[in-house]
């Protein structure tokens, strides 16, 4: 692997010292996974040739879920697509009233993504693309401005076909209104009705002259139409992603509001595995208990999980991803072994040489966390690597320094008194677990 | 005639049945008994007028004459049904009973015509306060003709009428005619013997009216022995008024009539108008003639314990007379009488515990019985005579002060305080035996191991308990010497406890009563050592010699003493012998009296204490609480005495006599004085080794730490393995990441700009203005390159300032951001313009290197 980028660095070095997933670059830290990826791309090539796609990322606590998903999210924006994304609370869900549903839809909008904006945020980004490609042409072409809105309603039409398509074209065109004419609150009105935040619908009839609003029954219909568009603006589709399904079955407790939620599921998997969208992919995620409890989870619902069945044919040990669902195990100590290899290649740029531990150290840390963690080093490989993080920041910064001094700094200091002379490995004072971990990068 | 202010006629016996039924409806029995005289002094043979003055009287209680004025009706009802009224009760009787009996409530006035004393019109007011009406009817039926023509046929004859023949009758025969009821008049007809209903007779039957066929039966249960089924109870008393007016009028035959009721009740008894007039003729029998042997006393009443009221006043009274001491069986029936717990039911199914248990009670309560006393005020006990021939007999004396059937007792119920114990004992009896009845009510009277356990103490001894074989068994099994010792474990199971590591209190507590009741003192008792037993005890069983003999408080004490002195000499090593020895003379001689059963049951303590040595504990200060200082101190020598028994005062012996005299509240310097003493009086013997200094338990070896080897093992196959999946797996991402021809290149083609490439063209940077490559530039679209050679040539602006940079070029900010930010990621691994808080900031160095 090459040199890693300064930014990607800084991102994957930041976000793993927060304990939260790094959103770029994550492709220098990813461990094996290699027929789930590869499942992946397929997925990914597939909605890019205006198809659709559906994906379950089912794993224990700590399997990774987020990881993976965000690397779904990684290579989609690196393949052109546009990327929303949302977490499921007890506010936010597929389905219901009082505004959830909507509140999903606003979520995952506010979240929007592009390659060149791949935080989010990037709403404007992909109407203003769509709309100046269209109005530098037309102008080249000697084109005036009411001409060009017209030109603007002409190439929305497609999209008037879809459920709700009139409005949106419309909400479309006005913000290019706005941006001709330098209309700083039509803009963000479109942005605001796009974005599914008006909650009357007289008011949006005020600002827009739009009939309706985007609400907890339509946002589906929306979502569809916003694969269409980002397919116009020169995206190769739009992938929506979606975690913490088991909110849906283990936050509910309402049998009406869980099964509400995975009929809206059902529809989903049904118009992405029947073809009757395109341009659209969705990656869910959840536990195994979303998936397999009979009582609460996607197994209480027979349609969708006879959907979501394993291959009745699957042997231990070989893998299948013909079905929606990817299943996610938890990392071994060898997986965590290299990822704590990579994450040390990060730290040093991809340089070989500037490596801040060696093999034997991190050796030496698997041992320390699996003494320090208990279970949790099982579980999950989040506190091990924040802690590896900031054991390589501590030596980073002080290059004299040695890992044992900072993990065993007792030991050391025994060994040297042993030893009947002062210690020639400088001794980290009291470093105890919480200091390691308040230190910053 | 006389009129009432209303018109009515006065001298209608109607209108004065009327308005007597109106005071009556009133309550007003003493004016309704005015109205109807008035009406019978108006027609003597108004019936109504009889039946109602009956009923009046009996509401005020003169039950008697309420009778008489009852017989009187009956006797005008049937004369009226047979023949014309006017035979039957002659004129002059009535006018006799009149001026005798209901004169003076009446006035006689000028006309001879009676009136009511008062006007029953204007006033309710009786005018006298209080009615006394004396009946005298005479004797009309009885007389001495009527007497002398009956014949009495005793035991030892036979009488024979028609085709029967009556062995040893005992009733009265004639062959004319004659009043008595009883009396078989041989010339009337007898017929054929027929089936009857029960009240095929009517109350009060007489020989002489009944039917020939209804003699026939008669005279066939006669002739039977008088023991066969009766159709009627109406035979058995025609008979009885017989043996009645034998007893009463002829005062003769005692002897065999008394066995003869009984015989009678006997067979009959389940009838209760014949028990009540049997039992009150035997009643009466025995109070007229109290000096009779308590042979026959017992002989007329042979259940004493389930005397009727009657029968107890006149048992009582023969007990007073005859100066005798009362017997538990007659107290039993004080207590049925007198106590106010008493409920029949209560006990039914246990009657015979209920006795026994009395007996014993009273017996060792009162050994020689109770003698009684009584007041002065005798008891008036009236016999009532159930012949109708006899019904006015008891009157014909009328000048009498008592009559024929009339005797007075001394009555010792008259003074109840006298039997406050027997009541006492009584309800006792009743109060412990509750939850016996309770529980064997459950079980159909059968004694189940609960329901034992229920039973009085008392009661226990006489009572064999349902598990006694098995105990026996086991107590057989485990015998050593004259005592058992049982592991507590099968005791358990046989008293079907769950298995358990500590018997709970209460299941300690069955265990060792069960034992008792059994016939076994259970050693130790947890009630001494204050523990439940364990499940691996060992327990003694010694078993009782006759009764249950339970331990003293000597026996408690010997115990917490040896176990005192026993943990002393413990202590330092095994007990040998000679000390066992004389630990025991001495406790068994010098200190505590001890019965021989105390004895070897202290023996069988000992020998529990070898197979498991307990420590004396807080009981053990018991001993403080109830000795007095001398005689803690006499066990302190004992103690110390032990304690030197080898010459050798160890260590632990030291601390256990420490302990010791704690437990006796002995403090440290009279313990040491004691010391001090017992060793100055041995010095001359044998000199003491006190051994001093604590002696070093071995700990258990600390573990040395755990040394950091390493808690996991990594494969290095499987990591092998890993590392190269996760480098394929970076190859294809690589591959993904450095895409360099964009695969959805060809989507960005717009069919409605076909000149898009020319006008590309046209529009070329110079490169020159920027220090990029051109095939760099290139990828980028055209119209944007004036935009990025300005961009380049500042390091960062305000978004207001890019917007109005990008729309000098016809283009939009964020459409612009974008893709410049895309191309540069592209082509060179980062974004060239990063918006910051409203500030756009040119990359330059990142793209340039």
């Amino acid at each position: 692997m090459g040199k890693i980028k300064a930014r990607e660095r800084d991102a994957i070095i930041q976000s793993l010292a927060a304990g939260v997933v790094p959103r770029i670059g994550l492709q220098h830290i990813q461990v094996d996974r290699k027929d789930e990826i590869t499942a992946i791309l397929t997925d990914l090539d597939r909605v890019s040739n205006k198809a659709a796609s559906i994906r379950f990322i089912i794993g224990k606590y700590g399997s990774g879920k987020s990881f993976f998903l965000n690397l779904t999210r990684t290579l989609a924006l690196e393949k052109k697509f546009v990327v929303v994304t949302a977490d499921i609370t007890q506010n936010v869900r597929l389905a219901g009233s009082n505004g959830k549903a909507q509140a999903l839809y606003s979520e995952l909008i506010h979240n929007l993504g592009v390659r060149a904006k791949p935080e989010g945020g990037a709403l404007s980004s992909v109407i203003e693309k769509w709309i100046s490609d269209i109005d530098y042409r037309l102008k080249q072409q000697g084109k005036g401005q009411n001409e060009i809105v017209q030109a603007i309603h002409q190439e929305l039409q497609p999209l008037q076909d879809f459920v709700s398509g009139y409005d949106f074209s419309l909400v479309i065109s006005r913000y290019y209104e706005g941006v001709i004419s330098a209309d700083e609150k039509l803009k963000s009105s479109a942005l605001r009705w796009l974005a599914g935040d008006y909650t009357s619908k007289l008011e949006a009839r005020q600002d827009l002259g739009v009939r309706s609003i985007i609400s907890d029954e339509d946002f589906y219909d929306y979502l569809k139409l916003w694969a269409q568009f980002a397919r116009m603006a020169g995206y190769a589709g739009i992938i929506v992603f979606i975690d913490e399904l088991g909110i849906i079955s283990h936050g509910l407790n309402s049998p009406q509001a869980r099964d509400a939620n995975y009929d809206m599921l059902l529809r989903i998997v049904n118009d992405c595995l029947q073809g009757n969208v395109s341009s659209i992919g969705f990656f869910f995620a959840g536990t195994d208990d979303f998936l397999n409890d009979t009582k609460r989870g996607i197994a209480s619902n027979e349609a969708l999980s006879r959907r979501l069945a394993k291959n009745t044919f699957k042997i231990a040990g070989i893998k299948d991803f013909s079905g929606p669902v990817i299943s996610i195990e938890n990392l071994s100590i060898e997986d965590n072994y290299i990822l704590l290899c990579n994450i040390r290649n990060v730290f040093a740029s991809g340089d070989e040489e500037k490596y801040l531990i060696l093999d034997k150290g991190i050796e030496d840390f698997l041992n320390y966390c699996a003494k320090t963690l208990g279970s949790e080093f099982y579980q999950t490989p989040g506190e091990m690597v924040r802690k590896f993080v900031s054991l390589l920041s501590i030596l980073e910064q002080n290059p004299h320094l040695n890992y044992k001094g900072i993990l065993y700094p007792d030991n050391v200091q025994k060994e040297a008194i042993n030893a009947g002379k002062k210690s020639d490995i400088p001794v980290v004072q009291s470093q105890t677990d919480d200091d390691l971990r308040s230190l910053r990068l | 005639m006389v009129d009432d202010p209303n018109g009515k006629d006065l001298n209608n016996p109607e209108y004065w049945k009327e308005k007597g039924n109106e005071f009556f409806k009133l309550k007003n029995y003493e004016e309704s008994i005015n109205c109807y005289i008035a009406a019978i002094k108006i027609n003597k043979n108004f019936a109504p007028a009889w039946n109602n003055l009956s009923l009046a009287l009996r509401k005020i209680g003169k039950d008697k004459e309420s009778q008489d004025c009852l017989n009187h009706y009956n006797k005008l009802i049937a004369k009226s049904s047979v023949k014309n009224s006017n035979r039957g009760i002659q004129k002059s009787s009535f006018l006799s009973f009149f001026s005798n009996a209901i004169s003076p409530l009446f006035k006689k006035d000028s006309n001879s015509q009676f009136k009511p004393a008062t006007d029953v019109q204007k006033t309710i007011t009786p005018p006298h306060p209080k009615i006394e009406i004396t009946f005298n009817f005479g004797a009309p039926d009885i007389d001495t003709g009527d007497i002398q023509k009956l014949k009495f046929a005793g035991l030892g004859e036979t009488l024979k009428i028609g085709n029967y023949k009556i062995i040893d009758p005992i009733t009265y025969w004639s062959d004319e005619t004659s009043g008595d009821a009883s009396c078989i008049n041989l010339r009337l007809p007898i017929g054929r013997e027929v089936f009857e209903d029960r009240r095929a007779l009517p109350y009060y039957p007489q020989y002489s009216q009944i039917s020939p066929e209804q003699r026939a039966n008669y005279l066939a249960w006669l002739s039977k022995g008088k023991q066969t089924e009766v159709y009627s109870p109406g035979y058995l008393f025609i008979y009885f008024y017989g043996l009645e007016r034998r007893i009463i009028v002829d005062k003769k035959d005692q002897d065999i009539i008394i066995p003869e009721i009984r015989r009678l009740l006997s067979i009959y008894s389940s009838e209760n108008s014949v028990n009540a007039y049997f039992q009150s003729l035997l009643s009466y029998i025995v109070g007229s003639s109290l000096d009779i042997s308590e042979q026959k006393l017992r002989e007329s009443f042979p259940d004493l314990m389930f005397l009727t009221d009657e029968s107890l006043i006149i048992a009582l009274a023969w007990f007073y007379e005859n100066k005798k001491a009362i017997s538990w069986d007659i107290a039993f029936s004080i207590g049925r009488k007198l106590s106010q717990n008493y409920k029949p039911y209560l006990l039914k199914n246990i009657q015979e515990e209920f006795k026994t248990l009395f007996k014993k009670k009273y017996s060792n309560l009162f050994p020689n019985g109770i003698l009684l006393s009584c007041p002065e005020t005798p008891y008036k006990f009236e016999y009532r005579t159930a012949s109708p021939t006899l019904i006015n007999y008891r009157y014909q004396d009328k000048y009498q002060t008592r009559s024929n059937s009339q005797i007075f007792l001394p009555n010792p119920l008259g003074e109840p305080h006298q039997f406050e114990n027997i009541v006492k004992i009584f309800d006792e009896c009743i109060e412990s035996l509750l939850p016996f009845s309770r529980k064997i009510n459950k079980t159909n009277g059968e004694i189940t191991v609960e329901s034992f356990c229920a039973l009085p103490d008392e009661l226990k001894d006489s009572i064999q308990h349902p598990d006694k074989g098995k105990w026996d068994h086991l107590f057989e099994a485990h015998k050593k010497d004259n005592f058992s010792l049982i592991p507590a474990g099968e005791i358990c199971t046989l008293l079907n406890i769950e298995k358990r590591e500590i018997l709970t209190k209460k299941q300690s507590n069955m265990l060792t009563l069960t034992g008792q009741d059994i016939g076994y003192q259970v050693i130790p008792d947890p009630k001494l050592s204050g523990k439940p037993y364990r499940w691996a005890d060992i327990i003694g069983l010694f078993p009782y010699e006759k009764k249950r003999t339970p331990l003293t408080n000597n026996f408690y004490a010997a115990a917490l003493i040896f176990d005192l002195a026993y943990s002393v000499a413990l202590s330092d090593a095994p007990v040998t012998n000679d000390e066992m020895k004389h630990l025991n003379q001495k406790i068994f001689t010098d200190f505590v009296d001890l019965t021989e059963f105390e004895r070897d049951c202290l023996i069988c303590f000992q020998e529990i204490r070898k197979y498991r040595p307990e420590p004396f504990d807080k009981q053990a200060s018991r001993l403080k609480e109830h000795l007095t200082l001398d005689q803690r101190i006499t066990v302190s020598n004992f103690l110390i005495e032990i304690a030197f028994f080898d010459n050798v005062l160890t260590s632990d012996e030291q601390k256990a006599l420490k302990k010791a005299f704690s437990a006796l509240d002995i403090d440290s310097i009279t313990s040491d004085t004691l010391i001090a003493q017992e060793l100055s009086a041995r010095d001359q013997e044998k000199p003491v080794i006190i051994q001093k200094g604590v002696k070093i338990r071995k700990g258990e070896p600390i573990p040395q730490p755990v040394s950091n080897i390493p808690t996991i093992v990594i494969d290095s196959e499987k990591l092998i393995q890993t590392r190269r999946n996760t480098e394929e797996v970076q190859k294809v991402l690589v591959l993904v990441f450095n895409d360099q021809d964009s695969e959805i290149e060809s989507l960005n083609i717009n069919p409605s700009c076909p000149n898009a490439d020319v006008e590309e063209q046209e529009t070329r940077i110079n490169t020159e203005l920027t220090p990029l490559s051109e095939t760099a530039i290139s990828k980028l679209e055209a119209r944007y390159y004036p935009i990025l050679s300005e961009i380049l040539k500042i390091n960062q602006m305000t978004f207001d300032e890019f917007d109005a940079l990008v729309r000098n070029f016809g283009c939009m900010p964020q459409a612009t951001l974008q893709e410049i930010n895309t191309w540069s990621d592209e082509e060179f691994g980062d974004f060239l313009l990063e918006e910051n808080n409203g500030t756009i900031i040119v990359n330059h160095q990142d793209i340039l290197q």
